[in-house]
């Protein structure tokens, strides 16, 4: 885990170091400590509630940290000169006076920091949204508020986007533009973190992953790792004694429970290996069938486990032993 | 050219290999670059782009204009009238100097409503995180603000006060004074001074509070009810001279109202104390809050 900080840079773009924020007796964000790189699409991923936005806000220097820091650039914030051409951020959809123009909302943004009129309209034509620039924001839908936010995190050409939940509410085709708009930021080397509770979309936009349940880091890791590390194959063992069958896969290192319909689930070890030992003791199946847990699979699971634990009912019984990723 | 550390390599931000590693907030303010994009200037010409992007503060403020000039025309004139049939229902200590001013205390009514709205719309629609992530110095943030709102409310305080105090001595026909009266001038030039400074002490106040409906129900009872209850109360009339509505009267009014001990200046100076309170309170809310 936290892969990331054995050698090299001092410094990262965006550096989350022991963050802590409560909201009264609710700790929103708990100790978190992750580093996000350029030149890649880094997706922060959790269940709702699991202190993305907060993690953002922070980020965004909008409130103040309990304890630990958030950094953009080595330095809070507050103390960037300059924010809008170095940092983009998008926190929630309709952040508009609503009876200004989509334009005008813009435009008092690139006052800010001079930012000229023609990237106003370049950014309007970017995301979409000229043809009802002049209308008031008020009325847009949520897919076009959207666009609107997006918009004004590309205003200053930055190189680091924040965006929280970007995907909410766009349709499919905002999906796909915005997915190849991210990835072709990173690719021209600029950082973008963008935070979701869907590890569908995450799996096909992210390079690399920062999960996080309950406000603690529950893994940070290149997708490629995510997958090989959590994406444990199952197989499936419907036969004639499966109580027998499950205590003698236990003895041999795998994990084996019975699922209500009375089919065998073993994971950590293949299904041929699984076959054998069946054969060997002479235990007949119907069907055994290898396959493999998808991300989603993997990222409830994970998440679930950490509710779990925080509820104090003890070890989850699914993974098993010897497979705790954590 | 680009602030140099912006001109990151694709490779990365490559800041420099020290770390001072600034703990917290308190950084040194004076290390910081100047601003190349950003700066007081460019934030106080964002503010007015948003006043005059919203139709609903334009509306307010034209509708401000437009109305306090049809009461001084309605009033001059009813007055007048009242006075040339001598039907009684005119006071009898009237005096054309104070009843041109008096449209300044209907003006007021939509110049607060703008002071708190400058500030309110952007916590009502989440709009202040917008203007924060933007202009995250929270101090710049806040006196362009409050800078927009006195540079908008006191040319058209000016203005109003002006075309209400002529119309007003205009309708009164005979009864009426020209500007070479004594007081008017003075009252003409603090008329503004106030009307400006209630916008101020509207827009501390709102900051304080966040909320549009508290904002205007609290500024609404403290300017305009707290003085009439007083004087119910025996022992608050002596202090109610020192609300801010009361100290006004005072900066404009020559007539029986006038009150010798304050005066016209030591009126306005009061007005100020309230404003300056007002705006330290928005302030230390405004700080470090949470948005």
């Amino acid at each position: 885990m936290c892969a990331g900080r054995a050698r090299g840079h001092a410094r990262y773009v965006i550096e989350v170091q022991h963050l802590t924020k409560s909201y009264g007796p609710a700790r929103a964000v708990d100790d978190l400590s992750f580093v996000v790189r350029p030149g890649k699409v880094t997706g922060f991923l959790g269940p709702n509630g699991a202190g993305k936005s907060t993690t953002l806000r922070l980020l965004l220097g909008l409130g103040e940290p309990d304890a630990g820091r958030a950094l953009l650039f080595g330095k809070p914030y507050r103390e960037l000169s300059d924010p809008l051409l170095r940092v983009g951020g998008l926190l929630e959809a309709g952040s508009t006076q609503r009876t200004r123009s989509a334009y005008h909302h813009l435009l008092w943004l690139a006052h800010t920091h001079r930012i000229p009129r023609s990237r106003v309209r370049e950014v309007l034509e970017m995301v979409g949204l000229s043809d009802v620039a002049r209308r008031a924001s008020g009325g847009f839908s949520l897919g076009m508020s959207q666009r609107l936010g997006i918009a004004a995190a590309l205003l200053g050409d930055p190189d680091v986007l924040l965006l929280d939940e970007p995907v909410n509410g766009l349709d499919p085709e905002g999906v796909h533009w915005l997915r190849n708009l991210l990835k072709e930021r990173a690719a021209a080397g600029h950082t973008v973190l963008l935070s979701s509770h869907l590890m569908n979309e995450m799996a096909v936009t992210a390079d690399h992953l920062v999960v996080i349940g309950r406000g603690r880091l529950l893994s940070d890791s290149s997708l490629a790792d995510f997958t090989a590390e959590h994406c444990r194959s199952v197989v499936r063992v419907r036969g004639h004694e499966p109580e027998r069958l499950g205590a003698l896969l236990r003895e041999s290192g795998a994990a084996a429970e019975i699922e209500p319909d009375g089919t065998l689930r073993v994971t950590g070890m293949e299904s041929r290996e699984v076959a054998k030992l069946a054969r060997a003791h002479d235990i007949g199946f119907d069907e055994l069938a290898g396959e493999s847990t998808s991300l989603e699979e993997a990222f409830l699971e994970m998440t679930a486990r950490d509710t779990q634990f925080t509820a104090g009912s003890g070890v989850g019984s699914r993974g098993g032993a010897g497979h705790g990723v954590l | 050219m680009a602030s140099s550390e912006t001109a990151a390599t694709p490779s990365g931000p490559a800041r420099g290999p020290d770390s001072p590693a600034a703990s917290g907030g308190a950084a040194p303010a004076a290390v910081l670059a100047p601003a190349r994009g950003g700066g007081t200037a460019a934030a106080i010409r964002a503010e007015w782009t948003k006043v005059r992007t919203l139709r609903s503060t334009l509306a307010l403020l034209v509708g401000t204009f437009l109305a306090s000039i049809g009461l001084a025309l309605l009033s001059g004139v009813s007055v007048g009238n009242a006075l040339a049939a001598d039907n009684g229902r005119v006071r009898p200590d009237f005096h054309p100097v104070d009843s041109g001013f008096n449209i300044v205390w209907y003006t007021q009514l939509g110049l607060v409503a703008f002071g708190v709205l400058l500030i309110s719309g952007e916590f009502g629609s989440g709009m202040i995180r917008v203007s924060l992530a933007a202009v995250p110095r929270r101090a710049r943030l806040y006196l362009a603000k409050a800078g927009v709102c006195a540079a908008v409310t006191l040319p058209l305080a000016a203005l109003t006060v002006v075309l209400s105090f002529l119309i007003d001595q205009a309708g009164l026909g005979e009864y009426g004074v020209g500007v070479d009266e004594p007081g008017v001038l003075r009252g003409m030039l603090l008329g503004a001074v106030y009307l400006t400074l209630i916008a101020l002490l509207a827009f501390g106040m709102a900051t304080a509070v966040r909320s549009t409906a508290v904002a205007l129900g609290a500024l609404y009872v403290f300017l305009f009810a707290l003085s009439p209850l007083s004087q119910a109360v025996p022992g608050l009339k002596e202090a109610a001279r020192y609300l801010p509505d009361k100290a006004g009267i005072q900066a404009l009014k020559v007539g029986a109202d006038a009150d010798p001990a304050l005066g016209p200046w030591g009126g306005i100076l009061v007005v100020a104390g309230w404003t300056a309170l007002a705006l330290l309170a928005g302030w230390f809310a405004f700080r470090r809050r949470e948005v």
